[in-house]
């Protein structure tokens, strides 16, 4: 925390936000590289037991470098990441427990395209968690429930819906039991009348006590269900708020900004 | 589909109707030979011309072609000499074992495509996708060369027994299919293997129960131990681990042959698995080693002679050294894909090499090599001699596995980052990661190139002549050295030759296309 120009007022913003509960995400002074271009630039956040915390920003601002480093899909170059007391280092011991208490949803959605919806589901818990075929079906079917689409169990990926592909990949996130989900733009890549769908879907998980961390550009979605806005720009954290006063009244110009070009 | 929808008036067309003709495929109202000569021959300037200059020249030589299979060939050269042709000069007295052999790999066919059947038909019943309807007219389609080979063979026959034979394999084939077509699906893994052990005692039969027959039992053994690991309660997991190691120790201490070496490496295996706690793998793993172990026993204590592989040749060996080949070459170039992409410099360096050699010199050369100076590097004056087909075998295995490596390597970068990032980050390890979602993706995208690759496998085999083997066409010098055929017939030969390769290639082919189409159903 020593080289922070811009960010102060972030820190400042999120050292008293937290005290409320225990602490399940931590990142300290996170910077990351690509080449020479910096990425994220003394990255500071916490995320407590059962927050929502939603990362806005312009593209290119490095929401989702942040989320992508929680769990190690990139490493960070300085700085440290703690993860329910477990920091991120280069023990793979430490990135496979990470991996384990972490769930992430892709833009893309990533299914396994040769795999069934229900084996989709349950490879992990199979292979990772060793559970027994039987349970860890069930567990999936649960799930699958869950989010509205038992029907669909044993067809293949590509024969679902934007949508409903979306939702199982929300399912097979979960049915490691994570204690954190990570969303990486979920809605982006979805034609718009599944998005509502699919952010039914994570407002439900959140009302379920979930802990999470949403990249999205979806504004009203971001207003309803997250405890605390984050807004990115340029690899900073520039404004940090609950939705209600981020929304109505920001306090960095460069936040004003992004509101009214996307509002 | 235009042909179909112009049947109907448009107010017709109600979505329900449409859906149906969607479903439907699309049949095209049949043609007069005089439209269809317009619309394909004659529908421009210059293919009417390309068709007065080209199908007089076409015909002409179909003519040419013609006379000389039916008129002018003296196929005698092949008639009087099939025998060569299909098993050069094995020994007459052993034919019971190439009959026994024929009839047992069509009995492990059958099992195969009933077994398949029986698994596609539970998938369909399970995603409720209907399976693609199959008709005689497809088969034929698939497999009309290999039948018209058949066909030729029978018909240059002058005996009954190929007639005989022929009936057997069929009967065999049937029989299979039909224990295996309604086989309960908990019983599938269990159905693989008796087809995999029927399949090598068919080999064994052969070339005796010395040698590798124990790997390949142990290959064969697979399905079975994996799905069996799976369903041990776990407080019997931890002991069958111990037993493997046991088993692994008790296997070196005997004999310190490659058995011992692979059951060394196994055992230290299953000790890091056990360590790690992942019981089902190295109660898995344990299973294959005690199988393998046993196998190994078995196969020692029957004993079985079999008949050298010098003797054996024609169409008989050309195949079994191509299938040998295909069955090694493919998991070795896994590995050396694999390899290719590894982290591990080490690792890295050493499959670069290897590929870049073996792809960096002739086969041939390596053929010869391993005729007259391998064994030198090897293990001069021991008592395991290896034989000029074991070589010959290993080199062709050896080269093409550099090819399989390289094909492998497109699949694998043709896999999606996200795939990656995915299995990552449900937390999978970086070995499962390939064996369950990079690999499988990658070999199907790569069927075509693959069968292509075992293709050249095959043709490649035609090399072996040039080391003294017999093989399909090493025959040619055979039939040319006997007195009634010396300088003649070469083209009848030669013919006759190349339609043997051409059908059996052209069949992998079809295969292929099936295969490929089958397995896209998951990528829609």
């Amino acid at each position: 925390m020593t080289n922070t120009p811009t960010s102060t007022t972030a820190i400042n913003a999120d050292a008293t936000q937290i005290a409320t509960s225990e602490v399940m995400i931590e990142l300290a002074g996170v910077d990351k590289f690509f080449g020479d271009f910096q990425a994220l630039n003394n990255i500071n956040m916490r995320v407590g037991k059962q927050e929502v915390v939603v990362v806005i920003g312009p593209s290119g601002s490095g929401k989702s470098t942040v989320i992508r480093c929680i769990n190690r899909l990139e490493e960070h170059d300085a700085g440290r990441i703690i993860v329910d007391g477990i920091e991120l280092t280069d023990d793979v011991r430490n990135i496979a427990e990470i991996r384990r208490e972490t769930g992430m949803v892709f833009q893309s959605f990533n299914l396994f395209p040769h795999l069934t919806v229900l084996d989709n589901i349950t490879l992990a818990p199979r292979q990772v968690r060793k559970l027994p075929k039987a349970e860890a079906e069930a567990n999936a079917m649960q799930l699958l429930e869950r989010v509205k689409i038992p029907q669909q169990a044993r067809k293949f990926p590509g024969q679902l819906s934007g949508g409903q592909q979306q939702r199982v990949a929300i399912a097979r996130a979960l049915a490691m039991r994570p204690k954190v989900v990570l969303f990486d733009e979920p809605t982006s890549a979805l034609d718009p009348e599944m998005v509502k769908e699919v952010l039914d879907t994570i407002v439900d998980l959140a009302s379920d006590g979930m802990t999470m961390i949403v990249v999205t550009h979806e504004m009203g979605f971001a207003r309803e269900v997250a405890d605390r806005v984050v807004f990115m720009a340029d690899g900073q954290i520039v404004e940090v708020g609950p939705p209600e006063h981020f929304f109505t009244n920001p306090q960095e110009a460069r936040t004003q900004l992004f509101l009214s070009q996307i509002l | 589909m235009s042909g179909a929808e112009r049947t109907l008036p448009p107010e017709m067309m109600t979505g329900e109707i449409a859906e149906a003709l969607a479903s439907r495929p699309a049949r095209r109202p049949a043609r007069s030979p005089q439209e269809w000569a317009k619309q394909n021959l004659f529908n421009s300037v210059m293919n009417t011309i390309i068709t007065i200059v080209v199908g007089p020249i076409a015909l002409y030589l179909l003519y040419r072609f013609s006379r000389f299979v039916l008129v002018t060939g003296q196929w005698n050269a092949v008639r009087s000499n099939l025998e060569l042709f299909m098993v050069s000069q094995y020994p007459r007295g052993e034919r019971w074992r190439l009959v026994s052999q024929l009839i047992l790999a069509a009995g492990a066919i059958g099992m195969a495509v009933g077994l398949n059947g029986r698994r596609a038909r539970i998938v369909a019943d399970q995603t409720g996708q209907p399976l693609p309807s199959r008709s005689w007219r497809m088969y034929l389609g698939s497999y009309w060369s290999i039948i018209l080979f058949v066909g030729v063979l029978l018909g240059f026959s002058r005996t009954a027994g190929p007639f005989l034979l022929v009936g057997a394999c069929l009967a065999a084939g049937v029989v299979g299919y039909a224990l295996t077509r309604g086989l309960p699906a908990a019983l599938i893994p269990y159905g693989w293997t008796v087809t995999g052990l029927v399949a090598v005692a068919s080999f064994q039969i052969l070339s005796g129960t010395g040698g590798w027959a124990w790997f390949f039992t142990t290959l064969a053994l697979i399905p079975a131990l994996s799905t069996l690991a799976r369903s041990l309660p776990a407080a019997v997991r931890l002991p069958i681990a111990g037993a493997g190691i046991a088993v692994g120790v008790a296997t070196l201490a005997l004999r310190w042959g490659p058995v011992g070496w692979v059951a060394g490496l196994v055992a230290v295996y299953i000790v890091v698995t056990v360590l790690s706690g992942d019981r089902i793998d190295a109660a898995r793993t344990s299973l294959f080693m005690v199988g393998g172990g046993a196998a190994y026993l078995v196969s020692d204590a029957i004993g079985h002679e079999g008949v050298d592989w010098t003797r054996w040749g024609g169409l008989h060996l050309t195949i079994v050294v191509a299938a040998t080949a295909t069955i090694l070459a493919l998991p070795l170039g896994i590995l050396l894909a694999l390899g290719r992409r590894s982290k591990l410099p080490a690792i890295k360096l050493m499959s670069v090499l290897y590929i870049e050699f073996f792809r960096g010199v002739p086969l041939i050369s390596l053929l010869l090599a391993s005729a007259f100076f391998f064994t030198f590097f090897l293990d001069p004056g021991s008592d395991t001699q290896l034989s000029t087909m074991t070589r010959a075998t290993v080199a062709i295995t050896l080269f093409s596995a550099a090819y399989v490596a390289e094909v492998v390597r497109g699949g694998l970068a043709a896999v999606s980052k996200g795939q990656v990032e995915a299995g990552q980050a449900l937390g999978l390890s970086p070995a499962k990661l390939n064996r369950l979602i990079v690999l499988p993706q990658a070999l199907r995208a790569v069927i075509p190139a693959m069968v292509g690759q075992f293709i050249s496998l095959l043709k490649d085999t035609s090399l072996l002549g040039i080391i003294a083997i017999n093989e399909f066409l090493g025959v040619r010098g055979l039939v040319h050295g006997q007195n009634e055929f010396r300088g003649v017939a070469i083209a009848e030969v030669l013919v006759f030759v190349a339609f043997g390769y051409w059908a059996l290639t052209y069949t992998m082919s079809r295969e292929s296309q099936r295969l490929e189409r089958r397995l896209g159903i998951g990528d829609r």
